[in-house]
């Protein structure tokens, strides 16, 4: 049984933290982008090692900034 | 020849009137627009069809004409204190709007990504660190 694990902050300004693990490749950014929705245009995206092992898992960091930033 | 004539300024403003006359030790009693001063015979601040307090005495020599200016240069001061108290009440309540429209942004923000979380299968666990927001989006697939 696997595990998809996204882990989220949102900070008092509304500024967006997201992480994933145990998404593989590009579907771990198909996945926040359907979870966060409108926030992802904005957001800065840092790939990890992992987003590039296809086969075994993905993880991305994302920020967005919030309110009036 | 020529005249100078100085009005007293208008009180318009009844509290900063009252807190004047306290001020001046001049003991009174209201009547809706009325302050009737008391221990003096037939008289009264009432407020005229203008807006002013307007002083209406029996004698001339009333003490409180003669204090008038005394009771003017105190209803300046809290007229003005006053001012300053409405201002910062005023930006208090814009602070307080501002933050709340934060607070309803970042809320909204947390609704949203649930609502979808949960539509897309997560189990979703949610832990506050101050005023921070964890969410933590969790699915199993076989």
């Amino acid at each position: 049984m696997a595990e998809k694990r996204i882990s989220i902050t949102i900070n008092e300004n509304g500024k967006i933290t997201a992480k994933t693990d145990g998404i593989k490749g590009e579907m771990c950014l198909t996945e926040l982008e359907e979870i966060l929705g409108e926030e992802i245009p904005a957001m800065s995206v840092k790939k990890t090692d992992e987003y590039y092992q296809r086969i075994n898992s993905g993880q991305k960091n994302i920020q967005k900034q919030g309110v009036g930033k | 020849m020529s005249a100078v004539v100085q009005t007293l300024t208008p009180f318009i403003e009844k509290s900063c009137l009252l807190k004047a006359l306290q001020y001046m030790e001049i003991r009174f009693s209201e009547q809706r627009d009325k302050i009737l001063i008391q221990g003096e015979t037939d008289t009264y601040f009432d407020r005229e069809l203008s807006g002013k307090f307007k002083l209406t005495c029996y004698f001339y020599t009333s003490s409180v004409v003669t204090m008038l200016p005394q009771i003017e240069q105190k209803y300046i001061q809290f007229y003005k204190e006053h001012m300053k108290e409405l201002e910062e009440k005023r930006m208090e309540a814009e602070r307080a709007r501002i933050e709340n429209e934060r607070m309803a942004y970042v809320e909204k923000q947390r609704q949203e990504i649930i609502k979808k979380a949960e539509a897309k299968g997560y189990k979703v666990k949610e832990k506050r660190n101050g005023s921070e927001i964890q969410l933590v989006l969790v699915k199993h697939t076989y």
